[in-house]
């Protein structure tokens, strides 16, 4: 009978046998504890899958690594051999091909049968069989044989073959494109589209499956009916298809059917161990030390809800010492200390943990340890009051961060703030998130007149940032003794995704609070609440109407987030009028004066807006506070726009040009007027010649429409598309607003395939120019990125990198391509320019 | 303004500089004349050399600024608005510098070879702010590949259909095709050479300037054309013929046009260097027989 | 030669196509241009980049000058080509193929899908910068031209005259710094060597130059009156005999503006020599005329004679001398022609009190010795 039964040899399992390995040999025992029950036939089953050569990471980067095994970010292949030589050394006690069924009994005595019918005893059961369970099989008859595999290892490996890709996910098509550069591919796809994957790989199949010269196709509506074994001589499978139409016999060489994964989560629950929602993502309730309701059985991993390697690794090594009674703090507690060093009081940090997160509602629903989770990614803000309480912290904190210096990356620690100091301010880019947990926070709104709000404890705000990318619309000041978590916008998405009462809760302040801003500046939170409870939020597609001109209206939108374009005329003789920032009203019009529409509205991207109708507004209008003046004089003016815009069609059809090319989400873009440019290229020059030798900018490349050419070069999306997918998170946007790529950056490529307008490009390094004088006098290569140039052996080795333009965040003085035009052909423009741009065109 | 050109950067404050500082060189000029002829061996006429060789060096400059692309000393705009102002001031200065008196020296060389630089950038001037617009006109919103590319088209799908017509079509059409010149040499570019030739039958080639012969060659068939299949073959050879034509026009005015914007610096760069080392050399020389 | 040209191309579904061409001819041109025979597309590709012929039975490839293909993988500028052999160009590739009856070879080509029609461009020369213009050169030999006429041959010329040899007059020398004309009887005095006047580099026409041949010219203001006036020291000739300048014959500038310069502001400038201020050549600019009489004294040199003129006053002959010395100023303004041998020669004397040295005239008279 072992003390310690370990299912599943993951990283998490990996080193939690590592870690027994280890106690046995200090305790001098001859037979180990423990046992490592792995049902395949290799360590970290899940990694071995990966493609080779791919990078694994070692996230997050300031979180230690408690393990008796090694790990750092590398290859596939580096993690794997490490871990191979950690087990070697340490003598883990490892079984493999011992898949187990079932587990019965309780504390003390569980009884762990195997596949093969050998029942193993042990006295506790650490359960680290992460969420990847076993391949969803074909189901159909010849699923089991030789040529259909579940996996990919090596794309590389088949050449010229005839293949069956089965599956329409994020595996599926990547392995479908890889295999097809070298063999004729056939996806078998049982919808219509490929609705699951993600946008970069939708596009890339879609284009790849439309592209004639690529050996990729799908059957579309199709499944696997049958495999059977070809006849000799003849290709290896016969395969029958069930297709819309009725069936399809085809011949291949092979079948890779990638159809994800069963989840385990039935083989979890036959354990007893509950779940709290039968949603898919639902993690089972855990004790602080990962004991699940049935005492004795562990779960760690990601299968407690933890992805990351890392963190599977110190769980492994941690529960290990629960079990022996060892009540160490977990690898991170170090990480909420620093948080919690500059706060007024001091207490254990896990009482602070969950005393923050008794105090903010919004969080209550979470798991602790997701909670701990969050409070780890976020930034703890404290104010002091001016003078020698906020010495005091500072100095305090001073020390703590000298300390930390050393660490790389360095650790986050309380942030110390005045009191009476602004978080932040109007038109500064942050996407943060902030709720208060203690003391008070005034909100001091932009535009006359001003209003300042004050919120307490358990409130939030900065949501309207987080949703819409736009710049900070307010004021924040830290009132006296208040305490905040400043959540990241990536952490606040995940967490919205998988929480609906997070996400519903920050919708609805979001509209109470533009309600407020728009309509009643003086209304509280509460006198709105019965108005916010009537009005919709609506999701519109790019392209997408909102509403048709002569129709007529009964209410008006307020945009959330993404662009709306307003046109006149029908059909070829449509004229764009307007174009609509996130943050401002649609179609207020009609409910003011004219109920007619005058204008189709149309979403230029994806945008949220939320619906105001007319019933809802007039209870508005009517309050006795509403101020509506600034509103109607918005009104007047913008029908005066609409129909000055309207008069000069070429101003219209200029501005529809932009709009096209997809400016109407762009921040701060490059355009040149082509009746000034002369081509002498400096811009391109002076870009490379700032960034390192390689060009952000192709000046030649891009659309141009009456004098106006857009280049190829980055428009500082307000969402940008390229930080979707950054899987070192190394595109940031800095607070005046420039989306860059900091070093951090891998070369996976993702930003490139997601940038809809292909303005990222993976280089390598360029070499290093002689001087100017040199090139003056000798000649040679000049100013700009040298055409086709060779890397030298180290810029190889370094790998291609995304580059793009970063608006000269980092050199003085600005945007190099517009200082270094002599015409003044280019210039750099956001989008309240827009309308100038297009009027000042005279054609 | 969103685009303001160059001449008026900045309210063209640089016109309003020049001119103070030829108001300041005028009155200079003028108080000469009293002991000796205006000349630049004067006070004066020294006060106006050294302004004028200052600004020489200065205007040279410009190569230098326009390639540091990490100075914030102005913008390459402004400086070259500067230069524009300041280079026509600098002929005016150098004129009264010499006190209007030359011969066949080196003093003169120097200031014939700053005539020459300064002319050459007029018509840098004249080509910058109106070749831009006409050739942006021409390309009709598109680039010069995506002409070369309407080209290649329509030369396939001409050489496929003269195939289906009779042999000397073919041969003709094929040959206008080989045939075509387009740039060339510097005279070519700038002056739109053509030396387009074609084959009628089986003579020698022809010439097919601006590809007029080979249309007119095809169209004078089409009267005689026996079938109606081979009438409708022609028709479209000749409509594909005449947008060739109509392209290759609109490549050759780009190319010249975009020649004419790149030659004076041909003239002024060089120039200039041979101007530096000929104002050295005066400055020197006249010390030393001074 | 006669050979048969396949290519292939991916069609819609997959299925590769093929399309022959028959072509015919001494040889086989391949490069971007529309003439070539095999017309490849591509940057990398030139107008006319290479030729396949046949040399007896066998067939060669060659490139222009500069230009390379792969054949087989190995970078070559030329190559005996066998059957199966593969010649890749800018991602396309040709490869020999087994030539059918009628045929001396078959050649397979498969196209680089991914070139764009628009790389046709680089099948011409569309720009400047693809002649044989260029700046630099165009700069190095304009600066030479420079060097050589403004300093190499000047400075030679020079060494030359100093060591005293001759140097022919077309050759161009020093003469190529001379900023204006001289006057006529200067330019015959100098010839080509500048150094008659300008004798010391970087120093300016001093007065000894003048006065190797002027010897008898003396200052105007003599430096006895020089010092009791606020003009500091002595101006050489040059300062006021200004030379290389338009019109040649401007030496000396005959205009008011010269006198006036320094006369107009006398009081103060001349100090202790009293002298009115001169404004114009008129009534009300000039002051009145003083009549003087001047005194002669012969000195006889030879068959020459000098006359020195000195102002006569009624008392100067026993006076002594005063602070104020009346000194000769002798200013000739208008002579009468030297009339015959009796005639006194008249002069009228327009005289003011200037400082000057005293100066003598040389007078030769063509008469014989007139006797006082």
């Amino acid at each position: 009978m072992y003390q310690i039964a370990i299912i599943g040899a993951g990283p998490a399992g990996l080193s939690a046998a590592a870690r027994a390995a280890d106690r046995d040999r200090k305790a001098k025992r001859s037979t180990p504890s423990y046992v490592l029950l792995e049902g395949f036939t290799a360590h970290a089953k899940t990694i071995q899958r990966y493609q080779k050569g791919k990078h694994v990471m070692a996230e997050p980067g300031f979180l230690d690594l408690r393990s008796d095994l090694e790990f750092l970010a590398g290859t596939r292949e580096k993690v794997l051999s490490r871990w191979g030589d950690g087990l070697q050394k340490g003598g883990v006690n490892i079984r493999y091909g011992a898949e187990v069924r079932k587990v019965s009994g309780n504390k003390h005595a569980f009884n762990l049968q195997l596949t093969n019918g050998e029942i193993v005893q042990a006295a506790h059961v650490v359960l680290a069989i992460g969420l990847e369970g076993n391949p969803r099989k074909l189901g159909a008859p010849g699923e089991d044989l030789e040529r259909v595999q579940y996996q990919l290892d090596d794309p590389k490996e088949f050449r010229d073959e005839t293949i069956l890709v089965v599956g329409a996910g994020d595996a599926a098509i990547e392995n479908a494109l890889a295999l097809a550069e070298q063999n004729d591919v056939w996806i078998i796809n049982r919808g219509k589209e490929f609705s699951r994957a993600k946008d970069a790989n939708l596009n890339a199949v879609v284009a790849a499956i439309a592209d004639q010269r690529r050996r990729l196709n799908c059957h579309y509506e199709a499944s696997i009916k049958s495999v059977t074994p070809g006849a000799p001589g003849a290709p290896a499978l016969t395969v029958v298809l069930q297709t819309a139409t009725g069936e399809k016999t085809i011949d291949c060489q092979r079948i890779i059917a990638r159809l994800g994964a069963m989840p385990p989560r039935k083989f979890v629950e036959s354990i007893g161990i509950k779940f709290p929602s039968e949603r898919n993502d639902a993690i089972p309730e855990l004790s602080r030390h990962y004991e699940s309701n049935v005492p004795g059985v562990y779960v760690i991993g990601s299968l407690a809800g933890y992805p990351l390697i890392k963190q599977a690794m110190n769980q492994g090594y941690d529960v290990v010492e629960f079990i022996n009674g060892n009540d160490l703090k977990p690898a991170d507690h170090p990480l909420l200390e620093y948080q919690f060093h500059g706060l007024p009081f001091e207490r254990p940090v896990d009482e602070m943990v969950e005393r923050f997160q008794t105090l903010i509602p919004m969080f209550r629903q979470m798991n602790g340890l997701q909670f701990r989770e969050l409070i780890i990614e976020s930034d703890v803000i404290v104010a002091y009051t001016e003078g020698a309480e906020h010495e005091d912290a500072k100095r305090k904190m001073n020390v703590l961060n000298k300390q930390l210096s050393a660490k790389q990356p360095q650790p986050r620690a309380t942030r110390i703030v005045r009191e009476g100091e602004a978080i932040y301010s109007p038109g500064e880019f942050g996407t943060s998130f902030f709720t208060i947990v203690d003391g008070e926070v005034t909100l001091e709104g932009a535009q006359p007149p001003h209003v300042r709000t004050r919120l307490g404890r358990g409130e939030f705000f900065g949501e309207m940032s987080l949703l819409s990318g736009r710049p900070r619309s307010d004021k924040a000041i830290a009132g006296p003794g208040c305490i905040l978590v400043e959540t990241p916008r990536r952490t606040m998405v995940k967490l919205m995704n998988s929480n609906e009462e997070v996400r519903s809760g920050i919708d609805w302040i979001f509209v109470v609070r533009e309600l407020q801003r728009h309509f009643a500046p003086f209304a509280t939170l509460k006198d709105l609440r019965p108005v916010a409870a009537r009005v919709t939020l609506r999701r519109f597609k790019a392209g997408e109407v909102l509403f048709k001109e002569g129709e007529v209206g009964d209410s008006l939108f307020v945009l959330r987030s993404g662009g709306v374009a307003l046109s006149r005329g029908k059909g070829a003789e449509q004229i764009l009028v307007a174009e609509i920032r996130s943050g401002h009203l649609v179609g207020e019009m009609a409910l003011m004066g004219d109920p007619v529409r005058r204008e189709t509205a149309t979403a230029t991207v994806a945008a949220d807006a939320i619906e105001i109708k007319r019933k809802e507004f007039l209870e508005l209008a009517r309050r006795e506070d509403a101020r509506l003046d600034p509103l109607q004089k918005d009104v007047s003016k913008r029908v005066i726009d609409n129909a000055r815009m309207q008069v000069r069609p070429e101003a219209g059809s200029l501005m529809n040009f932009l709009m096209r090319e997809g400016l109407g989400e762009a921040t701060n873009v490059l355009v040149i007027d082509e009746s000034l440019c002369v081509g002498c290229d400096n811009c391109e020059k002076a870009c490379a010649e700032t960034h390192g030798g390689v060009s952000r900018l192709d000046r030649e490349a891009g659309a141009t429409y009456a004098n106006v050419h857009i280049p190829t070069a980055c428009r500082h999306c307000e969402q940008p598309h390229c930080m979707k997918d950054c899987p070192p998170n190394a595109i940031r946007r800095s607070e005046s607003g420039e989306v860059y790529i900091n070093d951090s950056c891998i070369g996976c490529g993702n930003c490139q395939a997601n940038c809809p307008y292909g303005v990222i490009r993976m280089v390598y390094d360029a070499p290093k120019k002689r001087g100017l004088l040199s090139w003056l006098v000798l000649g040679g290569n000049g100013p700009g990125e040298q055409a086709g140039y060779e890397p030298s052996q180290a810029a190889k080795e370094k790998g291609k990198k995304a580059v793009k333009c970063d608006a000269c965040v980092s050199v003085d003085g600005g945007p190099a391509c517009v200082r270094a035009c002599p015409t003044g052909a280019a210039i750099r423009i956001g989008p309240e320019q827009f309308v100038d741009l297009v009027e000042e065109q005279k054609r | 303004m969103i685009h303001r050109n160059l001449l008026l950067f900045r309210g063209a404050r640089y016109l309003w500089w020049s001119l103070g500082l030829l108001v300041i060189s005028g009155v200079l000029y003028a108080t000469q004349g009293k002991v000796q002829p205006p000349n630049g061996g004067t006070w004066q006429g020294y006060v106006l050399g050294s302004i004028g060789a200052v600004l020489i060096l200065w205007l040279t400059f410009l190569g230098v600024r326009k390639r540091r692309y990490n100075s914030t000393m102005g913008t390459v705009q402004g400086w070259t608005s500067a230069h524009v102002y300041l280079g026509t001031a600098l002929l005016i200065i150098a004129t009264l510098h010499a006190g209007f008196q030359v011969g066949w020296n080196l003093h003169t060389l120097a200031y014939v070879l700053m005539i020459v630089v300064i002319a050459s950038g007029f018509f840098g001037l004249y080509s910058y702010l109106n070749h831009p617009g006409v050739i942006s006109k021409n390309r009709e919103g598109g680039s010069r590949a995506e002409l070369f590319a309407e080209l290649f088209e329509l030369d396939r799908e001409s050489r496929s259909l003269a195939q289906k017509c009779a042999p000397e079509v073919g041969i003709a059409v094929a040959s206008s095709i080989e045939r075509t010149t387009l740039g060339g040499g510097v005279y070519a570019q700038l002056f739109s050479g053509d030396e387009s030739f074609f084959v009628r039958g089986a003579g020698s080639p022809v010439r097919n300037t601006d590809q007029q012969a080979v249309v007119d060659f095809v169209a004078e068939r089409l009267p005689r054309a026996q079938k109606g299949i081979e009438a409708a073959n022609l028709q479209q050879l000749i409509v594909l013929l005449c947008r060739r034509q109509a392209v290759l026009r609109r490549i050759r005015r780009d190319i010249r046009l975009r020649g004419w914007l790149k030659i004076w610096l041909y003239f002024h760069i060089p120039v200039t260097f041979a101007l530096l080392f000929a104002l050295t050399l005066h400055i020197v020389s006249t010390f030393v027989y001074w | 030669m006669e050979a048969l040209l396949r290519e292939l191309h991916e069609g819609p579904d997959g299925i590769p196509e093929y399309r022959d061409t028959e072509i015919s001819g001494a040889d086989l041109t391949i490069g971007s241009a529309a003439d070539q025979r095999i017309q490849l597309l591509g940057r990398a590709v030139a107008p006319e980049h290479a030729v396949i012929r046949k040399s007896g039975s066998k067939l060669e490839l060659s490139c222009r000058s500069g230009e390379r293909v792969r054949v087989n993988g190995e970078p070559r500028s030329s190559s005996k080509l066998e059957i199966g052999d593969v010649i890749e160009l800018a991602g396309h590739q040709l490869t020999i193929a087994e030539a059918p009856g009628g045929f001396d070879v078959a050649i397979e080509l498969r196209p680089n899908e991914n070139i764009d029609a628009s790389e046709f461009e680089s099948a011409f020369r569309t720009d400047l910068g693809q002649t044989w213009l260029s700046k630099r050169p165009a700069a190095w030999m304009l600066v030479a031209i420079v060097l050589i006429f403004g300093v190499v041959l000047p400075v030679s010329v020079i060494v030359m005259h100093h060591a005293q040899r001759e140097v022919p007059a077309w050759v161009p020398g020093d003469d190529f710094w001379n900023s204006g004309p001289l006057s006529p009887a200067h330019q015959q005095a100098a010839g080509v060597r500048c150094d008659t006047c300008h004798q010391e580099p970087f120093v300016r026409v001093q007065d000894e130059a003048c006065q190797s041949c002027h010897k008898t010219i003396h200052d105007h203001v003599s430096p006895e009156h020089l010092a009791l006036t606020q003009l500091g020291p002595t101006q050489r000739c040059a300062t006021c005999h200004r030379e290389h300048n338009e019109p040649a014959s401007f030496l000396v500038n005959s205009s008011d503006s010269m006198c006036i310069e320094c006369h107009q502001d006398s009081t103060k400038k001349f100090a202790q020599l009293h002298v009115e201020p001169v404004t114009g050549f008129s009534a009300g600019h000039h002051p009145q005329f003083k009549a003087r009489l001047l005194k002669p004294t012969v000195i006889t040199a030879g068959s020459t004679f000098e006359l020195e003129w000195k102002t006569w006053t009624r008392r100067s002959s026993n006076r002594t001398s005063s602070s104020r010395t009346p000194s000769t100023s002798i200013r000739i303004a208008s002579c009468a022609a030297a009339t015959a041998s009796r005639s006194i020669v008249r002069t009228v004397i327009v005289s003011s009190r200037t400082a000057s040295t005293s100066s003598r005239s040389r007078w030769r008279i063509a008469a014989p010795s007139v006797t006082s």
